[in-house]
This record gives C-alpha cells, sequence and structure tokens, in this order.
C-alpha cells in the first residue's frame, strides 16, 4: 500500500469519528427536546453531549497531530476541561433544581431525598430558633 | 471525502444547537435553560473544532479553551445563583439553607 | 517504590473501567432516547458509603456524574450518603451494589494501595 491510499483511509476514519460525535449530539439534544423533567434532561444534555464533544475534539486532536504535525497541547488541554467540567456542571444544575423545589416527573419511582432533605431543613431551623 | 463528512457533521451540529435553542427559549423551569445554555457552550466548541478543521488552521484553539471555561464559569454561576439568590458570598457554606 | 507502580496500575485500571461504563451507559441512554414511546422509571436512590475522606467522595460523586443514566444530586453532611437520580430504575439495591462494586472498589484501590 502506498502512503497515499494510508492517508486517506486514515482521513476517512477521523472524519467518521467527527460524524459519529455530531450524530451523538444531535441524539443527545432530541433527548434534552423530549424527555420530561430537569433531572432527565440534564442526563441527555450534559453527559451524552458531553461524549459527542469529546469524540469531535478527539478526532479534531488527531487530524492535527497526523497531517499538519501539530502535537496541540491547547487541544489535549481542551479535551481533559470538557471531560471535567461537564458533568460537575450537571450536578450544580440538578442540585440546585432540586433544592430550589422543582418536581420530579409523575412517573419517577422513587425519592429518597425529599423526606431527609425535609429533616434537615428543620433541624437547621430549630438551631437557629435556639 | 474528509471535507464531505466535517460539512455533514457541520449540518448536524447546527440542528443540535437550534434544537437547544429550543429548550432555551421555551423550558418551564430556569434550571432547564441553564441545562440549555450549557450545551450550547458546549456545541459552540465542538462547531469551532470541526470549522478549524475545514480551514486547516490552529488558529481557532485559544477559542475552544476559552470556551470551555467560560461556559463552565456560567453554569456555575447560575447554579449558585438559584439555589441562593447570590452568586459570591462570604462565610460556611452550611450556614444558608 | 513497589507501592508507587502498583498505585498507578490501579489508576490506570480505574480509567479503563471508566471509559467502558461510560461508553456502555452511553449506549443505553441513546437508546432510550430514540425509542418511540419512553419506557423509563426514574427516581432518586440513596447510597451508602464506605468511603470517608473528601478525595474520596467527590472523585467518586465525580465518576458517578460522568457515566450516563445516573446523577449525584446531593450529598448528606453526614458525609457518607450519596443521592443519586437514577434513569431507569430496575431495583434500588441492586444499582447501589454494582456502583460499589465497580467503582467504589476501584477508588479503594488507589487511595489505599
Amino acid at each position: 500500500m502506498n502512503p497515499e491510499t494510508i492517508g486517506s483511509i486514515l482521513e476517512s476514519v477521523i472524519g467518521i469519528v467527527v460524524l459519529i460525535g455530531a450524530l451523538i449530539s444531535v441524539i443527545s439534544v432530541i433527548g434534552l427536546i423530549r424527555l420530561p423533567d430537569v433531572y432527565l434532561r440534564s442526563h441527555a444534555a450534559t453527559k451524552s453531549a458531553t461524549l459527542g464533544v469529546l469524540f469531535i475534539l478527539n478526532g479534531a486532536f488527531l487530524y492535527f497531530w497526523i497531517f499538519e504535525d501539530h502535537f496541540s497541547i491547547k487541544l489535549l488541554l481542551g479535551i481533559v476541561f470538557v471531560f471535567l467540567t461537564g458533568p460537575v456542571g450537571g450536578h450544580l444544575n440538578g442540585r440546585a433544581a432540586y433544592r430550589s423545589g422543582v418536581s420530579l416527573w409523575k412517573g419517577s419511582v422513587r425519592d429518597d431525598l425529599k423526606e431527609d432533605l425535609k429533616r434537615e431543613r428543620q433541624e437547621r431551623q430549630e438551631g437557629r430558633g435556639l | 471525502m474528509m471535507n464531505g463528512l466535517l460539512l455533514a457533521s457541520l449540518v448536524l451540529l447546527s440542528l443540535a444547537i437550534l434544537g437547544s435553542m429550543f429548550r432555551l427559549l421555551a423550558g418551564p423551569s430556569i434550571p432547564d435553560r441553564i441545562a440549555a445554555l450549557d450545551t450550547i457552550g458546549i456545541l459552540l466548541l465542538a462547531t469551532i473544532a470541526v470549522i478549524g478543521m475545514l480551514l486547516r488552521t490552529t488558529a481557532y484553539f485559544d477559542i475552544i479553551l476559552l470556551i470551555g471555561i467560560l461556559a463552565f464559569i456560567g453554569t456555575t454561576a447560575f447554579a449558585r445563583y438559584i439555589e441562593r439568590g447570590v452568586v459570591l458570598e462570604s462565610g460556611d457554606d452550611r450556614e444558608h439553607p | 517504590m513497589i507501592t508507587y507502580i502498583r498505585r498507578a496500575w490501579a489508576v490506570m485500571k480505574l480509567f479503563v473501567l471508566f471509559n467502558r461504563e461510560l461508553f456502555l451507559s452511553s449506549y443505553a441512554v441513546l437508546v432510550q432516547i430514540i425509542r418511540p414511546r419512553l419506557a423509563i422509571r426514574p427516581g432518586i436512590v440513596e447510597m451508602k458509603t464506605r468511603l470517608r475522606s473528601n478525595t474520596e467522595i467527590t472523585l467518586l460523586s465525580c465518576l458517578i456524574c460522568l457515566t450516563p443514566g445516573t446523577l449525584t444530586l446531593d450529598v448528606a453532611h453526614d458525609g457518607e450518603t450519596l443521592y443519586i437520580h437514577a434513569m431507569d430504575i430496575e431495583d434500588a439495591e441492586e444499582l447501589a451494589e454494582s456502583i460499589r462494586n465497580t467503582f467504589e472498589r476501584a477508588i479503594m484501590e488507589v487511595t489505599r494501595a
């Protein structure tokens, strides 16, 4: 096999990786539109979208490394950063939603946090009254 | 081949951004809108990476990093705001319900 | 020296385990989303953890957050109960048990080698 064929095969593979990433992003946005409550939506949005974007960034990283001879630390740093911050943002958003009183979907099967949060708030109220 | 695949993923990403725009405008509660805004930020980052590959330039990598950081800080600030009513505060976290 | 090598090996194992979980559960969530009728049973499950230090609990909750289908909503002030919102609960005990068997054990191997 001559180098040119290998190059074009590699190019197509990277293109397909990027396309898979874009497809995962689109499906997770469908989830963002379709699912019934905030918590379920943030499952779809913050994590599957993160996975899709990781695919795309990895494809870009490989592309510039192989074809442009440019080992990009910035892109690598971006990948690590998205990997770390995406889920943390989802957690903060979910916690804020629960504490500000956004209710769960009516089809939810159990809620262990409700009672505990109520008890915790009551204890704090009593502690302040003393 | 490569360019066609990249253009197709660019179209798909734009559709995804449009979809999250719908959730941003329609979302019944504020956390919904924040999740949508976060998603838009992350998808923008991917779009810029794809555009960088199409134009064969490394000039946009700074912007990728910058958007990643700003989207996270924005989400954090909004989440703190709806939880406590303030963005920055002093003192122990556990003091406030 | 041996300890360091063992710890590095444990970190590698945690990383591989985590990537496998990420792909498997992403696939599960994506299938749920594009299914024409929603057949999900979401809910919040509490989970007792054996991990104690702040680092370990932070690591565990980050890993749970990173896996699609589960989301850490809150950590109780006693520092040993995590509240997890799961997308499809078949059996709450089983879910908590599977997290205990995979992530918690792998984290323990890293921090207590």
